[in-house]
């Protein structure tokens, strides 16, 4: 079997090693199916960073 | 030409080499008007910590503090006479900063009181720190307090500068790198730095044959105190953050410092200009007797040890610090994690066991800070909001959202990045 | 009564979790109506429509929580707004210590591959580059990301070697997991690439029960196939599917594609070392005809059959209806009605499955009505009122402001089948089931009483109802496909063993198949 080459055949390969921002539920079901996951205790920016994204994308 | 993310991603690579080759080395304590050149002038002069700030505008412990300070330089003779004397103007206040020097919270340095003098070996250059009580540095201007500043102009300050003569000035890289292994965070939190300080500066103040009640009272303190640390913490921090100043494109924060009024924070891209926000209320916990409604606002130069990637950047390090500041092991481990994802290098040297000796983070990035909203996380004491008062707590304070904006706006404006299209 | 309406800033929680919240303060006594959601524009009209009001609500953004609680007294909405805290913070509790973004995830999960993405659209396509930068691949559920930031995510994807399943995408299998809405599908020869989730699902569970299995269903999001997109995702699933061992056919699902990424996927397929099935849902043009190179199939049965005759695999008898005994089950069932029972009402929880329907019925020439159209001509003027036969797609944005998908949160439906029941000239029900991950715990139970109530008020004037369905799902899903079907056999629902078949029948039923 060849060498995974990209991150794409990688995932194909190794099935689902996921982390998973949002619905709490996702995670959970990917658990139950015995896939790797970690969930994130996610929160919104505050709108101060929201204003600054189109400069940050040309800086980031 | 290259693309300006490229610019910065080098600039910010070359702050942060130059940040991590720092060599600190306590060589002297000295009376500030022999180091500082501000002050040889004679004139009066107030150095403090923050941006600058008018007497008008200065928050209630800082102007305690300056009290303590004409007290004590023997301007005045009386609190009031002191008072009056500072409203008049004839007393020049800036910030330390400006003057290569860094304070605890009110951070008052005036000629005659002795500073640790650090000396960055990889850059020859040098920084100073005034030392740390509990009292006159938080506004507290009573006999006592001000009592402490001559007993460090008489006693202490002179007996460390012989016992530093006697040993040609003592390596800090090394202590500092053992301290974090140890369980400190260098901020509010140096008993295993002040204890390591205390051992390799005990020999040098016993050969350099001072009188008996001089090195027994300078012993005294050096074995008492478990944040002696914290001044020789900050100049090294200071001497360690000075040569990344200056190097255009970089968006490495360069300084953090509040004045109880005004936070406001330095890059290393943007020159000596301040960013500033209102210094915003820290949560934590008051001694016994002492209300929230008392506390002042966010204050000290101290934020020095987290600019060079200290402090509450390896909270996760220091546990025994909760007790003080308050929150769970899991809590500061997620705090340091998270100051992960604003700076821009990790430190070979400075390790955390509790992370897997995992090297400590360090270079603020403000572009990191402006795209998750994560601001940096500061350890540190809290101070009364009205002058006369010692020191009555401790907490966690968050470096405002609104400093690194103006910062990330000016940078746009100076390297000509368009804002929008 | 007493009404408090409050708002606090910049707190997150996601819509299921606040979905149980609500219905937890509901059943706090004295409490008539709570809800507890995020302050998006959609929600806070909905909360105005119920009569909350303060100047608080006016000011509320897209990041914020709003608490809105209506009780007999003061008294009790202040007992009950006291617990809310409390769940709120045991929801936050549980995640002490979690990671609170992508990146310290990362330092948990050093070897993931990939991001599972549904926050609120329009922070999912800063967190989805995020993911990208870091090196994993996407599965962005979540919807209203631009079609702008869609390209660019994909573009950037393409650049990495990485693939972007969605935005808006349900459904994805990867080496036999469930990505989001999936079933419990064996793994096989057979590699799936969907724009759509329910379409996915539907195709997949099939081929399962058929006796094959998938080696991998990738996900495109429903607008990869159009020209504003150019099948960008399609494109890189295909290259990895091709050069995947595990996957023998390859098979696209979508409506029919732009004619741009027409001629780009013809290309590719023109060159591909493993046959290749489309199922372009729609009314195919004949240029599509003309110019793609592989199997074309309409409806995902015949994307079945085709990929089933590929493998050299019998066509199993549930894929071989009998038009003569589906007329003559029609012919019973018409005897139960009143003359003037005339009309179909669909409603279903599957977007796929009212496309499906409503291509169906446009070949059988039998006009109707939708909420989300095969064409122009097709639409229903208000959503809330059906004319005809018409064909309901409840998942539609209209009926989702502010609430869970259909497929979780069955209570509009349960509304629509007793307000279709109202209708005298109603013949029919059309349903869908979908079973599988993430899909309610027990789909037929939610609608069952429902139902029956309906066919009770029918039955009370005189008639009867007609209700056909369609379970879409495996055996191995935690819902259980036989128990499922049973429970509606049971009832004397006419269930169908695909969805199309259910629609052929009542195509029948109306003397108009196909």
């Amino acid at each position: 079997m060849s060498e995974a080459k990209t991150g794409v055949q990688r995932l194909l390969r190794e099935g689902p090693k996921a982390i998973n921002l949002g619905l709490k539920e996702f995670a959970e079901a990917l658990a139950a199916q015995g896939a790797k996951v970690v969930h994130v205790d996610w929160s919104p920016p505050p709108p101060e960073a929201q204003e600054l994204a189109d400069l940050l994308e040309k800086l980031l | 030409m290259a693309d300006v993310r490229e610019r910065i991603e080098e600039a910010n690579a070359e702050a942060a080499r130059r940040m991590i080759a720092g060599d600190p080395v306590l060589v002297d304590v000295a009376p500030a008007r022999e180091v500082i050149p501000a002050f040889q002038d004679g004139r009066k002069l107030i150095l403090h910590s923050g941006p600058p700030v008018t007497w008008e505008r200065m928050a209630g412990a800082q102007k305690g503090s300056a009290v303590a300070i004409a007290l004590f330089e023997g301007w005045a003779k009386t609190p009031q006479e002191a008072w009056e004397l500072l409203a008049s103007g004839e007393v020049a206040f800036a910030p330390n900063h400006a003057h290569r020097a860094v304070g605890p919270m009110a951070g008052t340095i005036s000629p005659s009181l002795p500073v640790f003098v650090v000396e960055n070996k990889a850059f020859g250059n040098r920084a100073f720190c005034r030392p740390v009580e509990d009292r006159q540095q938080f506004g507290d201007y009573s006999p006592g307090a001000v009592e402490t500043l001559w007993r460090w102009r008489d006693v202490f300050g002179p007996a460390l500068r012989a016992a530093l003569r006697t040993c040609g000035g003592l390596p800090l890289k090394p202590l500092i790198a053992r301290a974090l292994e140890m369980g400190d965070e260098l901020h509010n939190r140096q008993v295993a730095a002040s204890s390591l300080l205390a051992n390799a500066l005990a020999i040098p103040l016993l050969e350099a044959h001072l009188p008996r009640e001089q090195l027994l009272a300078t012993l005294r303190l050096l074995v008492n105190h478990p944040v002696f640390f914290l001044g020789p913490a900050m100049a090294a921090a200071k001497a360690i953050a000075d040569p990344a100043r200056n190097i255009p494109y970089a968006t490495v924060v360069v300084a953090m410092a509040r004045n109880g009024t005004e936070f406001g924070i330095q890059v290393s891209g943007l020159g000596d200009e301040w960013f500033t926000a209102p210094a915003p209320p820290v949560q934590g916990l008051l001694f016994p007797g002492y209300r929230p409604e008392d506390a002042g606002l966010d204050m000290g130069d101290s934020a020095i040890t987290e600019t060079v990637g200290w402090g509450a950047f390896v909270l996760g390090g220091a546990p025994g610090i909760l007790s003080l500041v308050g929150g769970t092991v899991a809590q500061a481990l997620a705090y340091t994690r998270e100051m992960r994802e604003i700076t821009v290098a990790v430190h070979p040297e400075f390790r955390i066991p509790a992370l897997d000796f995992q090297g400590i983070a360090l270079g603020i990035d403000i572009r990191k800070v402006g795209r998750t909203g994560i601001t940096p996380l500061i350890d540190t004491a809290i101070a009364h909001k009205d002058p006369g008062h010692p020191k009555i707590g401790a907490g966690l304070v968050r470096a405002p959202f609104e400093c690194f904006k103006k910062a990330l706006l000016r940078f746009a404006e100076k390297y000509e990045v368009a804002k929008v299209g | 009564m007493f009404r408090v309406c409050l708002v606090q800033k910049r707190r997150y929680f996601d819509s299921m979790f606040l979905m149980q919240v609500s219905q937890r303060l509901r059943a706090e006594p004295g409490i008539q109506e709570a809800a507890v959601l995020m302050g998006t524009p959609a929600n806070v009209q909905i909360l105005k429509g119920l009569g909350f009001s303060s100047p608080e609500l006016e000011g509320a953004g897209p990041d914020d929580l709003v608490v809105a609680v209506a009780g007999a007294s003061e008294d009790q909405v202040r007992q009950a707004l006291a617990k809310l805290e409390g769940w709120l913070q045991a929801g936050r509790a549980a995640a002490e210590g979690a990671p609170k973004t992508l990146v310290q995830a990362l330092a948990h999960l050093p070897e993931a591959n990939l991001a599972v993405i549904s926050l609120p659209g329009w922070h999912a396509g800063r967190e989805a580059k995020n993911a990208l930068e870091h090196g994993l691949n996407v599965f962005l559920f979540s919807s209203n990301v631009p079609v702008e930031e869609e390209v660019a995510l994909k573009r950037l994807a393409q650049a990495k070697g990485l693939l972007v399943m969605g935005p808006d995408c349900g459904t994805a299998l990867v080496a036999g997991v469930g990505l989001g809405f999936a079933n419990a599908v064996r793994r096989g020869p057979v590699g799936l690439i969907a724009a759509s989730g329910t379409g996915a699902q539907e195709f997949t569970s099939l081929i399962h029960r058929a006796g094959s299995g998938i080696s991998h269903a990738l996900g495109t999001g429903g607008r990869d196939f159009s020209d504003a997109v150019g099948g960008l995702t399609a494109l890189t699933a295909f290259s990895a599917l091709v050069e995947d061992p595990a996957t023998e056919i390859i098979v696209f699902l979508a409506k029919p594609p732009g004619p741009e990424t027409l001629a780009r996927l013809a290309a590719h397929v023109r060159r591909s070392p493993k046959p290749v099935v489309a199922c372009f849902l729609g009314v195919i043009p004949e240029r599509v005809r003309r110019e793609w190179p592989g199997r074309l199939t309409t409806t995902i049965d015949e994307a079945v059959v085709a990929t089933l005759e590929l493998l050299s695999l019998p066509r199993p008898p549930f894929l071989s209806g009998d038009p003569a005994a589906l007329a003559a089950l029609a012919e019973e069932e018409r005897k139960k009605l009143l003359p003037r029972q005339r009309f179909v009402r669909g409603i279903f929880a599957g977007g796929t499955f009212c496309y499906q329907a409503q291509l169906l019925f446009h070949l059988a020439r039998v006009p109707f009505r939708s909420n989300a159209p095969l064409s122009e001509e097709y639409a229903l003027l208000n959503p809330l009122r059906s004319e005809g036969h018409t064909l309901l797609d409840m998942g539609e944005e209209f009926f989702t402001q502010g609430r869970l998908h259909p497929m979780i949160d069955p209570t509009l439906r349960r509304e629509r089948i007793l307000a279709e029941a109202e209708d005298p000239e109603v013949a029919v029900l059309l349903l869908d089931f979908v079973l599988g991950y993430n899909a309610s715990p027990d789909p037929v139970g939610d609608l069952l009483p429902a139902l029956q109530e309906a066919r009770e008020r029918a039955r009370r004037r005189g008639g009867d109802l007609l209700l056909v369905a369609s379970v879409c799902g495996t055996e191995a899903d935690p819902q259980g496909f036989a128990r499922q079907v049973e429970r509606l056999e049971n009832a004397k629902v006419r269930v169908f063993p695909t969805q199309a078949q259910a629609v052929q029948f009542v195509l029948t039923f109306l003397g108009r198949r196909a």
